[in-house]
């Protein structure tokens, strides 16, 4: 299949926002997925304080959950995703440990998260706990979690078929040393993110089929040294379509294109933090040998 | 703005983005409605489900965070290298530690600018709930006795991260690479003994702190949070902070 994307229009929503296209309608049926994402919610349950700083009485989860019905009702496949860290950053993380979080994803409908290093803050043990209370899965292919209470909890990837498209999402997080108490996330080892990234993606492409390839990443947007990033990833990839990432609290007004190790562009989104935004791409499927299209709009919540 | 022309902008777009004639897929044009208010169009059961999750959990709370401990004269902003924000949060995490430790001599209180997790604290109540989320993690305060080296290795790491949070007591100038420390007005003596007050996150090593890692510490057995509430609480007035750069400068070309 030809994988190569473009991105068509980009807006940060505020007022009418219009998803691009052709006035005229087209002769064949295209299918069409729709990917919602979020990362860094950091337990923001309620939207922010009326205190007349610059977020004042933005987000909250029940702003968001109707945005996401909104657009489900209107768009036939939609996948829904995070990146990481939705816990700590209010006091329902350090009363709740997590769990209103887990409840409320579960009732807005994810498909799927990954493990960012603020979600081992309660502690591993608590992480698989509040977990068994979602009804989504956790991704991640780049820690070797055998041995700790997240193995069975935690796996590499997920693949959806969403009239019949083959999704594969797969997650890879931060480096935990340096960042994360080593007692908060025990006997987890971290493993290379671009080897293990290419790994799963390659195996999600050629055995499993994946018409698209999205990596949930928690490693950060760029960074001024060598340190791994999204854009590194990116640039070192060769089956990863979408990287949504997280952890740097990046607001992208638009999302980036970077050129892959086989110089095809590589997707990246990442949507700020706290909740202020809905990332959301639509992405197109034709016939054999056309190219799907990505339109993007990261919206205000 | 023109919607009629957009289509038209599209198809632009799609000619140069591929390179390619226009018989892409694409898909069909739509409008969505993204008011600044998401809950005013929406249908009420759904507000209703997500609300009836979260209203017991919110009612828990609210005793505890809505209680008022001060008020912001003027708001407090977080940056780098020095801010309002982070020399309040420093001050008051010094006097906390001054009061923890009477038997021993601190000599300055450093957060990690990680550490604080809000950008800004607007003019207003002060709610418990705001200091949960400046500082939601549950660091404990510690003591970390250094030698005079650390302690300028460590004021290094922090200069070299941009620039964190520091109370009064220390002052750090970078200018084009070369670095001057005094503590208490005074140069630091590389042999001496130093008592710094950090949340034990940074005194076990994190943000990259691992020269303080190993180090002598000593216990406060509380929270950081709950003592900026504690002082916060304190405070005489209404609370105005002066950053003016005189306790982090970093003048590097």
């Amino acid at each position: 299949m030809n994988r190569r994307f473009f991105i068509r229009r980009a807006a940060v929503g505020g007022g009418l926002l219009l998803l691009p296209g052709l006035a005229t309608a087209l002769p064949r049926r295209d299918r069409r997925i729709t990917i919602l994402h979020t990362n860094d919610w950091h337990s923001r349950i309620d939207p922010f304080p009326d205190d007349g700083t610059r977020n004042a009485n933005q987000g909250g989860a029940v702003r968001r959950a109707a945005l996401i019905r909104r657009i489900r009702g209107a768009e036939p496949n939609v996948l829904l995703l995070d990146s990481g860290d939705v816990f700590q950053g209010t006091a329902y993380f350090n009363f709740f440990l997590g769990e209103l979080e887990m409840k409320l994803m579960s009732q807005m409908g994810y498909d799927a998260c990954t493990i960012g290093n603020h979600d081992f803050d309660g502690g591993i043990e608590n992480l698989a706990t509040q977990l068994k209370k979602a009804s989504f899965p956790m991704l991640n292919a780049n820690y070797d979690l055998s041995g700790t209470p997240l193995s069975d909890l935690v796996a590499p990837y997920r693949v959806f078929d969403k009239d019949g498209i083959r999704v594969g999402v797969f997650g890879l997080g931060i480096e935990l040393e340096g960042l994360v108490p080593s007692e908060l996330y025990g006997s987890t080892t971290y493993q290379d993110p671009i080897a293990r990234g290419n790994e799963t993606a390659l195996h999600l492409r050629q055995r499993l089929k994946c018409d698209l390839v999205i990596c949930l990443s928690h490693l950060g947007y760029r960074y001024r040294d060598e340190k791994v990033s999204d854009v590194t990833l990116a640039a070192a990839s060769r089956h990863i379509d979408l990287i949504l990432g997280g952890h740097t609290h990046t607001f992208l007004d638009e999302p980036v294109e970077v050129p892959n190790a086989a110089g095809e562009p590589v997707v990246i989104n990442q949507v700020g933090f706290a909740g202020l935004r809905l990332g959301r791409l639509d992405i197109t499927f034709g016939g054999p040998g056309d190219r799907g299209c990505v339109s993007c709009s990261n919206l205000r919540v | 703005m023109n919607y009629r022309l957009l289509p038209l902008a599209g198809l632009l777009l799609t000619a140069l983005a591929c390179g390619r004639p226009l018989t892409d897929p694409v898909t069909q044009p739509r409008l969505y409605p993204i008011t600044e208010d998401t809950r005013v169009d929406e249908s009420l059961t759904a507000n209703a489900a997500m609300e009836a999750t979260i209203t017991p959990y919110r009612e828990e709370l609210a005793n505890l965070l809505n209680r008022v401990v001060a008020e912001v004269a003027t708001p407090l902003t977080k940056g780098q290298p020095e801010s309002s924000l982070g020399n309040w949060a420093a001050d008051l995490t010094l006097a906390a530690a001054r009061e923890l430790f009477p038997d021993k001599h601190v000599s300055f209180a450093v957060q990690n600018y990680g550490g604080l997790r809000v950008a800004e604290i607007g003019a207003g109540d002060l709610t418990v709930s705001q200091l949960y989320e400046l500082m939601p993690f549950d660091n404990q305060l510690v003591l970390v006795e250094v030698n005079g080296q650390e302690l300028l290795d460590f004021v290094d790491h922090t200069l070299s991260d941009g620039g964190w949070p520091v109370s009064e007591g220390l002052t750090a100038v970078r200018h084009d690479g070369t670095v001057t420390i005094r503590v208490e007005g005074r140069p630091v003596d590389p042999t001496a003994t130093y008592y710094i007050a950090v949340p034990d996150y940074v005194a076990n090593g994190g943000s990259d702190a691992s020269m303080l890692a190993g180090r002598k510490q000593y216990a406060s057995g509380q929270l950081v949070r709950d003592l900026l509430i504690e002082q916060a609480g304190r405070a005489p007035g209404p609370i105005t902070v002066v950053s003016d750069g005189s306790r982090i400068k970093l003048n590097d070309r």
